[in-house]
């Protein structure tokens, strides 16, 4: 067996059998679905919503807006005074208080907490008063029921890319994600790699096993074997990650079906009237439809990704992008001789990696801006940016142009760095300057 | 016999100095070659270019009279002075990576780890984590590691510093076994009554340059003042007067029983005249020739050599 093979094989499965990897490999697809499913499962739980109390000086409104998952109107006090409502409520922090002055046209109104309720009670009570009050307007104009319904419109813009229906949001949120686990993955399993080089370094043992291999092997099969458990943590995640979500979206399809048919029930069953109890079901319906929607949309366009692109692109980045920063990292580990000296060094080899995270936001609301394509050939960002820019169609020379630099630049960085790093590696207890390692460069 | 290491030239800088200026040196076949000097004086690179860690700036290392190549590694065994292990590994494993890195077989690099852990008293550690070892079995655990793969050449850089007495007797055993069985040692240490004990040659480097080298015996016969210890028992006036004019007394000294003195010979003297104009004067116990040790040559070298200690 040849001797990087042997260094790969102790990096790798001295790694792998730590509890860490058991725990982070079992833990992480937890977190992942958690912050998947948390929001699902906060905007499914009922008890969770603010209560408003309605003070209606107009008497009209009184009973007609209509509690749902976010409000829960309370008409008890509709035509009591406001300032004796303001006082019973004023030490509530879960009471909201919505005073609707007497005026000829309502064009303000007031919502009175101790707590702030938070943008969502606000829009929710706004949408529904302009619901009401529109109709209320059009009726006033003598239209019906029938011709307002007529006058509605709802435009749905159709995305098609090439002679592909696509979906920029979605688009987003794959190039955020993918993006996103490139950026830890890098940072992770290269940080490893530093503290396996001062692991080597301080314990001293780096002279004895660079006596049989050189140090380029050592550093390589370091990365490369660092890297395996990185792609490892990588698999063992998407298996678990897959049947956490069909799990977890199995059980959102069966619940989803029942909201809606227990919403139309419970409005046929109040008698509301029919102005109202129109818009609810029409709301209550519009919003199942979305959900479901949603999922079969989701379903489309999971359907419609060209998942080799997109695997094929993020294990191209995650691999290169893993091996141009370890190496980089590999190098700095081996120029210091305590933990707290690494910041000075981790600073600028990091900063690329930073930069590049923040640049992705803007790359996803505009993904062939002259930013994202810049970025995305820069080699140091091109990993994090070109794998943002992905799902939304990349032109096939951008793409090969960025993979033939960032490839280009892979061979300059690992060769600096085991400059650095074969001669760092023997330097203790002196602090290293920037200037001392462009010497090491040199050194035979 | 020929020699396993002709170093010629070696020339080694680094940014703010010179560690190694146009150093040369020979080691024959099968001895035990020792690499003195004081701190800092260019050992440990001489040793690291020897081991292809470092390569120098000028000059050439030739290994049986080959230029050193990597696959020459194989043939080399080196014990850093500054050495340690991976704290978290299990010790047997440890050395198992270790001398499958030297390029030896699985198998047999077992068995012969676990024949060496049964002679130096440590198999029961195998399977522990060597954070658990002691300073001295983590010493024993890479020791075995340096020589288990039967090198040619065995590098070892203050090998008995960790050990107790006990111990370094038992590394010395071994080194002497392992030169009866073929293999040359480089040896490089502080320890210059270990050097006398075991070393056949040595060379002497300081300041960067190769001050001193050759054999151990002929080095102290040089560098001897022809000086004398005679232990008598007679009158100390007696033989003072009786010195001097021919001989130069350098001091003497009550011992229990009897007394000491050390006389110097002028050239050309034989020892015998030295007998003969102290037989009448007082009874004598024992005569002999006071060879400098290696710690005075290994002083008087360096403080010969280094211009700020001259001054």
């Amino acid at each position: 067996m040849s001797k990087i093979s042997l260094i790969i094989q102790r990096e790798y499965t001295t790694r792998v059998r730590k509890r860490a990897f058991l725990v982070i490999s079992i833990l992480g697809p937890l977190l992942f679905a958690g912050i998947m499913f948390a929001p699902m499962l906060i905007a499914n739980s009922k008890n969770e919503n603010q209560r408003v109390v309605v003070v209606d000086e107009t008497k009209t409104l009184c009973n007609v807006l209509q509690s749902n998952s976010t409000v829960h109107f309370d008409y008890n006090y509709c035509s009591i005074d406001i300032t004796a409502v303001k006082k019973i409520f004023a030490d509530s922090g879960h009471v909201s208080v919505l005073y609707i002055p007497r005026v000829e046209q309502i064009i303000q109104v007031e919502l009175y907490s101790k707590n702030d309720p938070g943008d969502d009670v606000v829009s929710a009570i706004e949408y529904q008063l302009n619901n009401v009050l529109e109709r209320a307007k059009m009726q006033a104009e003598n239209l019906d029921q029938s011709t307002i319904d007529k006058v509605k419109s709802n435009v749905r813009v159709n995305d098609i890319v090439g002679n592909k229906l696509s979906n920029s949001s979605y688009n987003a949120v794959l190039g955020y994600a993918c993006s996103f686990l490139i950026y830890i993955f890098i940072l992770l399993y290269s940080v490893q790699v530093m503290r396996g080089v001062m692991e080597e370094k301080t314990s001293r043992i780096v002279e004895i096993i660079i006596s049989s291999v050189r140090p380029f092997q050592l550093m390589m099969g370091k990365v490369i074997g660092v890297g395996l458990v990185g792609l490892t943590q990588f698999l063992i995640w998407v298996i678990l990650c897959f049947g956490a979500f069909q799990v977890g979206s199995a059980y959102f399809q069966s619940q989803q079906i029942n909201p809606k048919n227990a919403a139309i029930e419970q409005t046929i069953k109040s008698g509301m009237p029919v102005q109202s109890n129109n818009t609810v079901t029409a709301k209550t319906e519009h919003a199942s439809a979305t959900t479901v929607g949603a999922l079969d949309n989701m379903d489309n366009m999971l359907r419609a990704t060209n998942w080799i692109l997109v695997i094929g692109g993020f294990l191209f980045y995650f691999l290169c992008g893993y091996i141009l920063y370890s190496a980089l990292f590999a190098a700095v580990g081996s120029a210091v001789d305590q933990d707290t000296e690494t910041q000075q060094f981790m600073l600028p080899v990091t900063a690329p990696l930073i930069l590049s995270i923040i640049i992705m936001q803007s790359i996803i609301t505009n993904p062939h801006s002259s930013v994202a394509v810049w970025f995305s050939i820069i080699p140091f960002t091109s990993p994090i940016a070109m794998m943002a820019r992905i799902p939304f169609g990349v032109p096939a020379w951008q793409l090969g142009l960025s993979m033939a630099v960032l490839v280009a630049s892979i061979f300059g960085t690992v060769w600096l760095a085991g400059r650095i790093y074969r001669v760092g590696l023997l330097m203790y207890g002196k602090k290293v300057t920037y200037r001392e390692l462009g010497k090491w460069l040199f050194y035979k | 016999m020929g020699n396993i290491i002709s170093a010629k030239n070696i020339v080694k800088r680094y940014s703010k100095h010179v560690a190694l200026n146009d150093v040369s040196f020979n080691v024959p076949e099968g001895v035990i070659y020792g690499l003195l000097g004081p701190n800092g004086a260019g050992k440990t690179s001489m040793i690291r270019i020897i081991n292809q860690i470092t390569a120098p700036d000028g000059g050439e290392v030739l290994f049986n009279d080959e230029k050193l190549v990597p696959n020459h590694t194989k043939f080399i065994g080196y014990l850093p002075e500054e050495r340690g292990l991976y704290k978290k590994m299990k010790v047997g494993e440890q050395a198992l990576y270790l001398a499958r890195l030297k390029g030896m077989e699985k198998n047999e690099a077992i068995a012969r780890l676990k024949e060496w852990f049964i002679k130096f008293d440590i198999i029961a550690w195998w399977d522990k984590k060597v954070e658990d070892l002691s300073k001295g079995m983590q010493q024993k655990v890479q020791f075995i590691v340096t020589v288990l793969h039967e090198p040619k050449l065995l590098i070892l850089d203050e090998p008995f510093s960790g050990f107790d007495p006990i111990n370094v007797e038992l590394i010395k055993s071994e080194l002497l076994r392992l030169r009866k069985q073929g293999a040359t040692i480089i040896l490089s240490t502080h320890n210059m009554a270990s050097v006398e004990e075991l070393c056949n040659n040595i060379t002497l480097i300081n300041q960067s340059k190769a001050v001193l080298e050759g054999n151990v015996n002929e080095l102290r016969h040089n560098f001897k003042q022809h000086a004398w210890e005679v232990k008598f028992e007679g009158e100390k006036e007696a033989v003072k007067n009786a010195l001097s004019g021919k001989f130069e007394l350098l001091d003497i000294a009550p011992e229990i029983n009897f007394m000491v003195a050390r006389i110097k010979i002028p050239q050309g003297l034989p020892s015998n005249d030295l007998i003969k104009t102290l037989l009448p004067v007082c009874t004598v116990i024992g005569v002999s020739e006071i060879l400098p040790s290696m710690n005075e040559i290994f002083i008087s070298a360096v403080k010969g050599t280094s211009p700020k200690q001259q001054a």
